[in-house]
């Protein structure tokens, strides 16, 4: 998959940010605004994985909607096939929805308990008219083959499903439209550990088969490291560093990248390590620390994190980091 | 860790807690047998709905219904607790033994400040006298477990908290009775971030060298098992299916279930990136439906309808300190690798 020549990737975005005022007092007058995403920049090239991680709050998952459409950016470009697609509106708004789909975290509560497997799946194909009535159960049993489930399981209730077969009529959901890009949220933290396997497979097998590109949202870094081609940390609405997934294990840069990763449980008690347990908790997004926002919990900060913000700097090919002190 | 030490706190023999559903009955513990030591950490791993969290309320017989204690015994020192009246046993409660729960924000009453929820503890108890001394000991549970600027927190509401801070605040309260001998954190670091947890976890382990006390961990996280427990025991369906001290476990687990969830996994330097996990067959078994025999049975790939379709295995020693639930132990043989030969 390694080109040579440059090419611009498949899905980018650049300067992504969403800022959500703070009102108080009975007249709701702005008094504040909270940062949630502050200016990012990442790009996913057709047919690869972005890992994004972060710690709740850090602004993963308004990056998410926003790309989905389910919040507008106070800036920022958001590009698909080079085209930027944050002013679209009504029917082209429409035909990029088919091609930027979701898969959820928890299948117990994205299902409608309400409707059958065939209705969840096909609703879809009839909201986007993409089929009429006639061919709609052929295109409902295809779309559950590629969750490798049979058609028998049409007529079933989200209620008689396990909680595999329930995320895999979530994935079949969100494949009904044939999509380019899929973001998966937390797509295995709900289930049980004994399915959670099958789940990344058929996610691997969906990749490899349909071309798919995902945009992978997970807290459990193990799972990100087997998954993501490219990987990106966020803290406080930035990211603070981004590189290969090889590289970004192997030689993790900035100290909260550090700090994230040795605070992975490990579960090989032979494997030991030094670990670095980070003071205090994440602070307030609407009063970011100055300069540094990571500074406070920071083992390295010195007067000049609080004076100037580190940019994101490219320190090795494609390895990323914002920091004044790592990276060079 | 804490100088673990062979004498037992707490002996379970034979705890049958069942559910008597509409539907029928779920076995949700199903005999079994744990022993606690002095200052140990004992980790319970498993799944949800394998019965670890009705086992650990069982120990503080506040099994929600239709559920009951069927039968078995839960000695705390000699003394059954199953016999305890109601009145003793809530004695028992929050002072000898303690439970830390999975979500604090569940755990504390949202409309009152931390520190009136901690002294209300001491006062259920009857412990500490005046008012000011229980005002004092609360500041000193608060700075015990690690929250800054304890003297300002107690007039914190439980929404004015981070995660971790209300998990803390949940904590000093399970232990303002003195110290237990035993307490019981189910899955208390699931709700929190990476970094935040890893802060929790040490805070327990330094509790528990401080305190002397015997910890319970149940999780399904078998890093959070790896970091912090001496011995571990694996429940599958209601069953224990194997038990050894946390080492033992990790290089040489025996259950087909317990090698099973180790492989699949994802570790570094054994699966290649974007590569195929190991996978278990099958789903997690509906407790209403289960057939006699090995539990695991349905889904192992080393199973044999003849030898385990009949009466469920019994827990066979096969090592020190190392028990292992499964009939073909022989068979299968030990070590990782076979799990790698074996059917897939």
């Amino acid at each position: 998959m390694s080109n040579n020549n440059y090419t611009a990737p498949f899905f980018e975005v650049r300067g992504l940010a969403k800022r959500f005022p703070v009102r108080k007092g009975v007249l709701r007058r702005v008094t504040a605004e909270v940062r949630a995403v502050d200016g990012i920049d990442f790009g996913i090239h057709s047919g690869r994985t972005l890992g994004l991680v972060g710690e709740s709050g850090c602004g993963k998952t308004t990056t998410a909607r926003m790309i989905l459409h389910l919040d507008r950016p106070s800036g920022g470009q958001i590009l698909l096939e080079g085209e930027d697609t944050v002013s679209v509106e009504g029917s082209a708004l429409a035909a990029l929805r088919r091609k930027i789909q979701m898969i959820f975290q928890d299948p117990y509560s994205s299902l409608d308990p309400h409707k059958n497997v065939g209705q969840i799946v096909g609703e879809p194909f009839m909201v986007h008219r993409i089929c009429g009535r006639r061919e709609l159960p052929d295109r409902i049993a295809a779309t559950l083959g590629l969750v490798n489930l049979s058609a028998d399981f049409m007529r079933r209730f989200p209620h008689e499903l396990s909680g595999g077969q329930r995320q895999r009529v979530g994935i079949a959901r969100s494949l009904a439209l044939s999509p380019m890009l899929i973001i998966c949220d937390e797509p295995v933290s709900a289930l049980d550990l004994s399915i959670r396997s099958q789940i990344i497979n058929l996610l691997l097998e969906l990749q490899e088969r349909l071309g798919l590109t995902y945009l992978f949202i997970a807290h459990d870094l193990s799972l990100v490291e087997h998954m993501s081609d490219e990987v990106a940390v966020m803290y406080l609405g930035k990211i603070v560093e981004r590189a290969p997934a090889g590289d970004f294990f192997d030689r993790p840069l900035h100290p909260y990248t550090e700090a994230l990763l040795s605070a992975v449980p490990e579960s090989d008690p032979l494997r030991k390590r030094d670990r670095i347990i980070l003071q205090g908790d994440l602070p307030s997004p609407i009063n970011p620390p100055s300069g540094c926002r990571f500074r406070t919990r920071c083992p390295l900060a010195a007067a000049l994190c609080a004076e100037k913000e580190p940019v994101l700097l490219e320190s090795s090919p494609g390895h990323f980091v914002a920091c004044h002190f790592r990276g060079r | 860790m804490g100088g673990a030490t062979n004498d037992s706190l707490l002996d379970i023999k034979g705890l049958r807690t069942h559910f008597f559903t509409d539907s029928g009955v779920v076995r949700a513990v199903d005999g079994v047998d744990l022993r606690v030591g002095q200052r140990e950490i004992l980790g319970i791993v498993g799944e949800s709905g394998c019965g670890k969290t009705m086992l650990a309320r069982s120990i503080l017989r506040i099994v929600p219904k239709p559920g009951a204690i069927v039968s078995g015994r839960i000695e705390l020192e000699g003394s059954d607790l199953l016999t305890l009246s109601k009145k003793e046993m809530r004695k028992i409660r929050g002072d000898a033994v303690s439970m830390v729960f999975q979500e604090p924000m569940v755990s504390l009453n949202p409309v009152y400040r931390v520190g009136n929820q901690i002294e209300e503890v001491l006062t259920a108890h009857g412990k500490a006298g005046r008012s000011a001394e229980r005002k004092d000991r609360v500041v000193e549970l608060l700075r015990m477990v690690g929250i800054p600027s304890p003297e300002t927190r107690v007039g914190c509401y439980p929404y004015e908290l981070s995660g971790g801070m209300r998990q803390r605040v949940v904590i000093a309260m399970a232990l303002a009775c003195g110290s237990p001998r035993l307490l019981i954190a189910d899955e208390p670091t699931t709700a929190l971030d990476v970094t935040i947890q890893a802060q929790i976890l040490d805070l327990f382990r330094k509790l528990q060298a401080q305190l002397g006390m015997s910890v319970i961990m149940i999780t399904h996280d078998l890093g959070v098992i790896s970091e912090t427990a001496n011995r571990v025991v694996v429940m599958y369906a209601g069953s224990v299916v194997e038990e050894a001290p946390v080492r033992t476990l990790f290089e040489n687990p025996l259950h087909p279930y317990t090698r099973g969830l180790m492989r699949s996994l994802p570790r570094k330097g054994r699966d290649e990136r974007k590569g195929r996990l190991y996978t278990i067959a099958g789903t997690v078994p509906d407790l209403l439906g289960l057939k006699p025999g090995c539990k695991f049975l349905g889904r192992c790939p080393y199973a044999d309808a003849g030898i385990c379709g009949g009466e469920e295995p019994p827990l066979q020693e096969c090592g020190e300190r190392h028990l292992v639930r499964c009939a073909r132990l022989d068979e299968i043989g030990s070590g990782e690798s076979a799990v790698e030969d074996g059917p897939a």
